[in-house]
């Protein structure tokens, strides 16, 4: 089964995407901040992290970089998730390495369907298993 | 300059002496020519009454010696006769005449022993020895006096006296009488006015010494009082220089109590009030600066902020439409038909949300020239370009249907003789963006089943886009208002529309980025018409979008500037775009 992580700050916004992903079959890891983030990355390696730029203390940015500089880490596709809609924030975000760039408040079908064009479709729906 | 005003200095205190000194000296030559002349007289005067008293007192002694002894001893009368002459320096010569007018003597006899220039005596026999002059002291007949006027006063009993004709002599004739009565001779005394030239001359230099020391005196006040009157303006005229080369400082020191005193002391004021001014003005200048650089930085802070406060809102909408959503896919368990129209009406609403949310952010952005610079020519933030405006406008037209506009009769009308409307010049993007908000704004005053227009048309070089409706309307007073940011017909309007009062602010930005206007026309009750239009692309394509180059550096300024376009402005071209009005509908 996938490993997705999702780092976010905001618990809220963390808790929709971790119920939304859980229930469409993938194990979901999360972080509530960069340098959590960073720490799970290194030492569960997930399939695919899905990343908040707004962050306090480290931002996404610096997460992302710091990804991609580990070379653990490196491969791990990343989709950032962002409030900033614009247009040059999606170029950079792509440009630092990048996989996809989803701003908020995003369609949680939206999600899905990128996250399974990366990853695959999930597994039918085994509820329950951890 | 400085010089030359020295100069000027320097002749004013050089006429100024020059003026006293020709006073004096005028003065003195008229005292001197009134003094000469009157005192000429007056000495001539005296000198013939004194030639008078002379004659008086000498007539009888100088007879009685020629009666003794001009015959006998000659030398002895000659004697006398000096010392009688002597007496008199003024005295020229003297004759005695007998009463028939002939010469007895004459003084010019004595020529040299008297020491004077001998000069031929005119009597007619003048004896060549003294030993013949005895012997004929009655016989000689000299032919009468000299004169009919000497011959008249030597016969004469009364003693008479006048000027000789050529005015150097003064004549007088005293007859001597004898005790018993018998008039035997008359003395002629000749004196000369030759002293009285001396007198007059010694008179005029005393005069003309006087003159010079007085004008010497008169130069030297007239110094001292130039010197006094001119010192100050110098002081003053360095002082008003100094002043006026910028030292405002500097005071003119000038204690001299009368007018020039009170002239420094206003200048020293004025200087004050001069320096006080500049540098109140100099303090005002720089608190206007400030004010003007907080004002900047309070703008910009205004900006971030609506940008911040648009992106930290996403964040709580993103939780609520997240579960929503969540919720109506049924992945938190069954749900039933009232819960999803619920779950519609709140996903309406965030949606509705997230809309006002984008406008502010897009109204903050066309405020701030990007501000995280990622565009590398500052502040150009029109991608202008040659496009169908038809296509654009079809778009919005067709999403605003899609949406809010479904209960309306929105139409879009396009030319459709030869091809249509040509490309337009401009940023497809945010005419776009325009076209929405004009849209959007004019489906909000449309009550249900409304009828709006979306317009396009080719006028002259240009197309116009007009975006009626039939709604409300807009009262006069407020059309100039519209456009600006927040404003809204009045306040209970924000809860029957809903809005920000953004849109039309937005519009109004767009297009003054474009370098164009938008106009308004408007009748309550009866629906609005908005206007714009954009170059054509084919019109001088190179050289339109030069100019918008040129404007879109400085977006934000040339929207305050065309905000602040008078309503008469666009009343006027509304007037314009109504009377075209019949055109277009033919088109």
């Amino acid at each position: 089964m996938s490993k997705i992580l999702v780092v976010d700050d905001e618990e809220d916004v963390l808790d929709v995407l971790r119920l939304v992903l859980a229930k469409s079959g993938y194990e979901v890891l999360s972080a509530t901040s960069g340098m959590a983030g960073l720490t799970q990355a290194e030492s569960q390696l997930p399939d695919l992290i899905v990343l908040d730029i707004m962050m306090q203390q480290m931002d996404g940015w610096e997460v992302l970089k710091l990804l991609k500089l580990d070379e653990r880490t490196s491969s791990i596709p990343v989709v950032i998730l962002s409030a900033r809609a614009e247009p040059k924030d999606k170029i950079r975000g792509l440009q630092e390495g990048a996989i996809d760039y989803v701003t908020k408040p995003f369609a949680v079908r939206e999600i899905l369907t990128k996250v399974a064009a990366l990853l695959g479709p999930p597994p039918p729906r085994t509820e329950g298993r951890e | 300059m400085a010089d030359a005003r020295v100069r000027r200095i320097r002749s004013l205190r050089l006429r100024f002496v020059l003026a006293i000194a020709t006073l004096v000296a005028l003065v003195l030559v008229a005292n001197s020519l009134v003094l000469a002349l009157a005192n000429r007289p007056h000495l001539r005067e005296d000198l013939e009454n004194r030639a008078q008293a002379y004659a008086r007192l000498s007539t009888a002694q100088l007879c009685n010696a020629y009666e003794t002894y001009y015959a006998s001893g000659y030398s002895k009368f000659r004697e006398i006769v000096q010392d009688k002459m002597q007496l008199e320096p003024d005295l020229a010569r003297l004759a005695i005449y007998d009463t028939g007018g002939r010469v007895l003597f004459d003084s010019r006899e004595l020529g040299n022993e008297l020491g004077e220039p001998g000069e031929p005596v005119d009597r007619g026999d003048r004896g060549g020895d003294r030993g013949q002059r005895a012997g004929r002291a009655d016989g000689r007949q000299a032919p009468a006096a000299a004169g009919e006027r000497l011959l008249a006063a030597v016969q004469g009993m009364a003693p008479s006296a006048w000027q000789a004709d050529d005015g150097r002599t003064y004549v007088v004739v005293a007859p001597y009488v004898e005790e018993w009565g018998r008039h035997r001779y008359s003395v002629a005394f000749t004196f000369s006015y030759d002293s009285l030239r001396l007198a007059a001359l010694a008179a005029g230099w005393h005069i003309f010494w006087l003159s010079a020391g007085s004008l010497a005196l008169g130069v030297a006040i007239a110094i001292l009082l130039a010197a006094q009157s001119v010192g100050p303006i110098e002081v003053l005229t360095r002082g008003a220089q100094d002043i006026a080369d910028g030292h405002l400082a500097r005071r003119i020191e000038l204690a001299t109590g009368d007018e020039f005193g009170v002239l420094a002391a206003t200048f020293n004021q004025m200087a004050e009030k001069l320096a006080r001014t500049i540098s109140d003005l100099e303090t005002s200048n720089r608190t206007l600066g400030q004010m003007n650089l907080d004002l900047q930085q309070m703008d910009r802070m205004k900006s971030d902020l609506l940008a911040n406060v648009s992106h930290e809102l996403r964040t709580p909408l993103t939780a609520i439409q997240g579960y929503t959503e969540a919720m109506d896919e049924g992945l938190l368990g069954e749900v039933t038909g009232q819960q999803r129209d619920a779950f519609k009406v709140v996903q309406r609403n965030s949606r509705r949300l997230m809309g006002m949310i984008d406008q502010l952010l897009a109204f903050s952005r066309l405020d701030v020239p990007d501000a995280l610079g990622s565009n590398e020519a500052g502040g150009a933030r029109l991608a202008q370009t040659a496009f169908d405006l038809a296509e654009v406008a079809a778009q919005v037209v067709g999403s605003v249907r899609a949406g809010d506009g479904a209960a309306r009769d929105l139409r879009l009308e396009v030319p459709s003789g030869a091809g249509g409307l040509p490309p337009v010049w401009g940023d497809p993007g945010r005419i776009g963006q325009v076209l929405e908000n004009l849209v959007t704004n004019a489906v909000k005053f449309t009550p249900a089943g409304g009828e709006i227009r979306v317009r396009l048309s080719r006028c002259g070089e240009e197309a116009e886009v007009a975006v009626a409706d039939r709604g409300i309307g807009i009262p006069p007073a407020a059309r100039a208002r519209i456009f600006e940011r927040f404003y809204q017909v009045d306040t209970s309007s924000t809860r029957a529309y809903g809005g920000m009062g953004l849109g039309l602010a937005i519009v109004r930005e767009i297009l003054a980025a474009h370098g164009r206007e938008i106009q308004v026309e408007s009748e309550e009750g009866k629906g609005t018409t908005f206007r714009f239009t954009l170059p054509l692309a084919g019109a001088g394509a190179g050289a339109v979008p030069a100019a918008e180059a040129a404007e879109t550096g400085t977006v934000a300024e040339v929207g305050t500037v065309a905000g602040t376009g008078t309503v008469a402005e666009a009343a006027m071209v509304a007037e314009t775009a109504m009377a075209a009005g019949p055109r277009e509908g033919a088109a």
